[in-house]
């Protein structure tokens, strides 16, 4: 009983970080002679409430669709009521919103968030008889066996908005199959949306360099290893069908796992998902669909502009890469109130003519970097939908990168489509993501100010039903009186099963604040992102494995009083202050 | 503060700009009509008209003679002074591909350029201004049996991969003897082949696999397999080569390799074959020219390995003189701009003719691809794949001017702009200039005190006084 207790409140606070974790394990240990009771008598209630109430915010339920006033309801997980006369059930922590913005979470096309392959071993496989796994081949393999939901990534994405993810595994040409995964859960498993969601491809050679590498090492062998596994895993479906219908006298059909896996995107039934960036690899995907003729989805475009009519026909659903190329600087003889077209027909006179030379090539790069910038915008006017997709760009570049699509030209309305209905539909998923209405699961996000806005924050994000509160202040930034907070801190953390005492140090001045914590047990860990503005206290307790803690709240006097949370759960946190004797 | 003003500024002003590259580049709006008046027309296949037109309509040549007069709507070139010849054929090219050698096998006839065709390469323009409108883009020779090849057009401009197909041309494969596959596989893998005996073998191996799995194929067919063999993409293409639907084009040098595999070949019913290099073909002339074999060769290109030693100028004169099929290539997107060059360096040490030194890289190039039905002469009825020239194109003064494409000018000396590039990696940097000669002597040594100087940029290096 004991044992399974503790063992459910380490489970409860999976995203705590080992060593709080321990801690906390630790101190429970501990005190257990006097906490049985209480953690008995508790046993029945909910450690944290998971019943959710924004109350009085402005909600964009869809795209195009705003209300103010609306109370939003998340119960065990699913999104109960939207709605300005909306009950606020008698367990529900109440989250006063009356300024902020509610929009259904951000769904990513494409994503390795959360991914950890194994490595692989071939040190004792032949390079003469590959295997197909050696050539990159590799469709049996499923994203969340792969998936863990507390990696930093999958925290990052979060931290922005992103509460569902198309995550596939890492590999080569064939790397296995996508599943759509919550950001957010204990495990792999729990996250799971929905698995086999897409054959994920790339136009990416096996692993290996000279001599130690096996077909296909070229991206002309990848496209003849698809026609090649294509073709095989038809016949193999065909063979199994007779086989089937008539197995008496008749050898048992080959098989494998990897043209087992193919069969789905084979018959029509599973799409594959092409990674295919630049203009060509756009076309050879199309290429491919066109001569082997499955169900196709593009991911991580970029160059999409080019390819503007074979999209239009192709009709395939598209996610287009948020990795924009930075603007060159303009030539400083070039007058920045009017940025002059490249001269398309500038040739190099007789004379020297360096800078005018210079200057036209700079120009033309730049035009060229607006094209790659105003791709979604090219596609949108062109009448195509497209999601988006995180791959390669830096979590914190995310909402940048939006307002730079808006900016060159993607309505405010389509750009939020892209971040939820369009994946959604696109994932057959519409029913469930992608909108802030009653029966949809449970992922919102709330932000301060219109989601588009130059210094809109995000405040929650709810994934699951599970609320993650964000700091308002800006990590690690010190502007408040750093006196204010050095010394040692005792500070107790209200657990289900009690109180736990955790002793924490800070030491610094304005130019930065460094600080340790010490657990029960006498382990030592480095704080990290300490951040003070006269007022509110921050910082974070790092996790390796299971994320980080993070904890916030205001210092008046020698007294500290926030919130610790981790992994989707909430805890109080107190403290008091002894100040360092001058 | 300056990247927040530029910032600003760039949104503002997106608008105003040009996003998309001037039709100069992609030309989607040029004319594929013209009439060249008053040129001296190297027609190739019927000798060399002097002050002659050549009409082209709606890309095909119309017709080929003097005073012709050009129907409404279409525009003249006066050409006087200037020379016509055919587009120039590059039989041995490795422009506007992603990949070149899949050679992690001694036999992968399963690939194939074709699919990864670039057409934003501006290895291809630069091929259009040495007056080179078609090109046999080819899958290395790393391997015994390499990849499929594919004939494209110079279509410059045009961003389809598939607009840069030759509709039609036979579908051709490379093989590769000799050294190459010897040192890749069987030195570098320690696998078969290790030797000429082993690159032999593989051949025979592969060609006898493609046999059975065609058989069985057939049998399956015919009703007398319940089920198909194994899927096999690179059987399938050897399959087509015993079929005669894929044409073997082999990297050689060497006469033992070159009797050797023509000897395999008629052993498996195979009877069409062009030698790609071929420096000892004036050894075994008599004995290609009795097979039928085409003969691709270098001008004057050797001793870059041990088994191209034994070489020399007069290849061509003496494959020619002795009734085989000869054609002149490049192999190198440099080289390819001066094919004219190349094939008068034949005609310096072999005395040929004009007109046998013009097809060494028009007609006879075409014919080895299966395509002079099309292309390769100044013919009525045939593309007008054509090329300009300032004089006789054999001559060391002359200097492309103007090339055409299915009737539509591809290159243009005068006007087309300095910066032809189609496609612009956006996270590159325009690079800094580099004037050589600021960089002192250690560099700019050649043209010390000559009052000149080099600068090199993204367009090319200049010379300057």
């Amino acid at each position: 009983m004991l044992r399974s207790s503790i063992a459910r409140l380490a489970a409860r606070c999976p995203a705590m970080g080992p060593t709080a974790r321990a801690a906390l394990l630790t101190a429970v240990l501990f005190f257990v002679p006097f906490l049985t009771a209480h953690a008995q008598s508790n046993d029945e209630r909910p450690a944290v409430t998971r019943t959710l109430a924004f109350e009085n915010a402005t909600v964009i339920s869809a795209p195009g669709t705003q209300q103010s006033g609306v109370t939003v309801v998340v119960r065990n997980g699913v999104i109960r009521a939207v709605d300005t006369e909306a009950e606020i059930p008698y367990d529900a922590r109440v989250i006063d919103a009356d300024s902020m913005y509610i929009y259904a979470g951000f769904i990513d096309g494409l994503s390795q968030a959360g991914i950890e392959m194994p490595d692989a071993d071939d040190s004792n496989e032949s390079t003469d008889a590959p295997s197909l796994a050696r050539s990159g081949v590799q469709p049996e393999r499923h994203a969340p066996a792969f998936f863990d939901p507390a990696a930093s990534r999958v925290e990052q994405l979060r931290a922005q908005g992103f509460t569902t993810a198309h995550v596939v595994p890492d590999g080569r040409m064939l790397p296995g199959q996508g599943a759509l995964m919550a950001l957010h859960g204990p495990d792999s498993d729990a996250a799971t949306i929905q698995d086999g969601i897409s054959q994920f491809a790339q136009f990416r050679g096996a692993r290996g360099s000279w001599p130690d590498v096996v077909a296909p090492s070229t991206t002309m062998g990848v496209i003849a290893m698809m026609r090649q596994v294509m073709r095989e895993a038809d016949r193999r479906q065909q063979l199994e069908e007779a086989y089937a219908n008539n197995p008496q006298g008749q050898p048992r059909p080959p098989r494998d796992a990897a043209h087992t896996a193919l069969m789905p995107a084979v018959s029509g039934e599973q799409p594959v998902l092409f990674a295919a960036s630049s203009a060509v690899d756009i076309r050879r995907a199309l290429a491919l669909q066109q001569e082997l003729d499955f169900p196709l989805m593009l991911a991580n475009l970029k160059a999409g502009f080019e390819t503007v009519e074979a999209l239009q026909s192709a009709s395939v659903p598209l996610f287009l890469s948020l990795d924009l190329p930075e603007r060159t600087e303009l030539p400083s003889d070039t007058t920045d109130a009017e940025r002059p077209a490249p001269d398309p027909v500038f040739q190099v006179g007789p004379g020297l003519e360096l800078d005018r030379e210079r200057t036209n090539l700079r120009l033309r790069l730049r035009d060229e970097q607006e094209r790659y910038i105003a791709q979604a915008t090219t596609l949108h006017e062109a009448g195509l939908d497209f999601g988006l997709t995180t791959h390669d760009v830096s979590p914190g570049d995310i909402h940048d990168r939006l307002r730079m699509l808006r900016d060159s030209g993607v309505p405010e309305e389509t750009l939020l489509a892209a971040l939820t209905t369009v994946p959604a539909q696109a994932f057959g998923v519409d029913r469930r993501l992608g909108q802030v209405a009653p029966g949809f699961i449970g992922n919102l996000v709330v932000t301060d100010a219109p989601l588009f806005d130059e210094d809109t924050s995000i405040r929650h994000v709810v994934v699951d039903g599970h609320l993650y509160t964000q700091d308002s202040a800006s990590e690690g930034e010190v502007t408040g009186d750093a006196e204010a907070v050095v010394g040692a801190w005792t500070m107790t953390l209200e657990t289900p099963q009690g109180e736990v005492d955790i002793d924490v140090t800070f030491s610094g001045d304005a130019s930065g604040l460094s600080g340790t914590v010490v657990g029960p047990d006498g382990s030592e860990e480095q704080i990290e992102s300490i951040s003070f503005d006269g007022e509110t206290l921050s910082f974070v307790v790092p996790g390796s494995q299971m994320g980080d803690a993070r904890v916030s709240g205001t210092v008046e006097g020698n007294r500290f009083d926030g919130s610790l949370s981790a992994g989707g759960m909430s805890l109080d946190i107190t403290g008091q202050r002894t100040p360092p004797e001058r | 503060m300056r990247t927040v003003f530029l910032f600003l500024l760039s949104f503002g002003l997106v608008w105003t700009s040009t996003a998309q590259p001037g039709p100069d580049r992609l030309r989607a709006d040029a004319p594929n009509s013209v009439l060249i008046q008053n040129a001296t027309v190297h027609t190739v296949t019927n000798g060399t008209l002097d002050t002659a037109d050549v009409l082209v309509q709606d890309g095909v040549i119309a017709s080929v003679g003097t005073d012709l007069s050009a129907p409404s709507g279409v525009d003249t070139y006066d050409a006087t002074g200037m020379h016509l010849m055919p587009g120039i054929i590059d039989a041995h090219s490795h422009i506007a591909i992603s990949d070149v050698n899949e050679a992690t096998r001694p036999v992968t006839a399963q690939v194939g350029v074709g699919d990864v065709l670039d057409p934003y390469d501006v290895r291809i323009y630069r091929a259009l201004a040495g007056g080179v409108t078609t090109s046999h883009v080819m899958h290395g020779s790393a391997n015994v049996i390499g990849g499929r090849n594919e004939t494209i057009k110079h279509r410059y401009g045009m961003t389809h991969p598939n607009a840069l197909r030759m509709e039609d041309a036979p579908r051709t494969i490379k093989f590769a003897l000799g050294e190459n596959p010897t040192r890749v596989h069987g030195e570098s893998s320690d696998v078969v082949p290790r030797t000429r005996m082993g690159v032999e073998s593989v051949i025979r191996e592969a060609l006898t696999e493609a046999q059975r799995y065609q058989a069985l194929q057939d049998a399956y067919d015919a009703g007398d397999r319940s089920a198909p063999p194994p899927h096999s993409e690179r059987l399938e293409m050897l399959a087509d080569i015993l079929s005669g639907d894929l044409i073997v084009h082999a990297h050689s040098y060497r006469a033992d390799e070159i009797l050797m595999l023509m000897n395999v070949l008629g052993d498996f019913g195979v009877d069409e074959i062009t030698f790609q290099h071929v420096n000892e073909g004036f050894k075994v002339a008599p004995e290609l020219a009795e097979f039928g074999a085409g003969a691709s060769i270098f001008s004057d290109w050797w001793a870059y390995k041990f088994e191209v030693y034994y070489s020399t100028a007069y290849n061509a004169a003496v494959l020619t003189r002795n009734g085989v099929n000869t054609s002149i290539n490049s192999d190198s997107p440099d080289l390819n701009r001066h094919l004219y060059h190349q094939a008068a360096k034949a005609q310096r040490y072999g005395e040929l003719s004009d007109e046998e030194t013009l097809a060494l890289i028009t007609i006879n190039a075409a014919e080895q691809l299966g395509i002079d039905d099309r292309v390769g002469s100044i013919e009525e009825g045939k593309d007008a794949d054509l090329a300009l020239f300032s004089d006789h194109p054999l001559s060391i003064y002359a200097v492309p001017q103007r090339t055409y494409v299915d009737g539509t000018v591809r290159f243009d000396r005068n006007d087309d702009p300095d910066d032809m590039r189609l496609q612009v990696d956006p996270e590159s940097v325009v690079e800094e200039t580099v004037v050589w000669h600021d960089t002192g002597t250690r560099h700019g040594a050649c043209m010390q005190q000559t009052g000149m100087h080099l600068h090199a940029n993204e367009t090319g290096v200049r010379l300057h006084n």
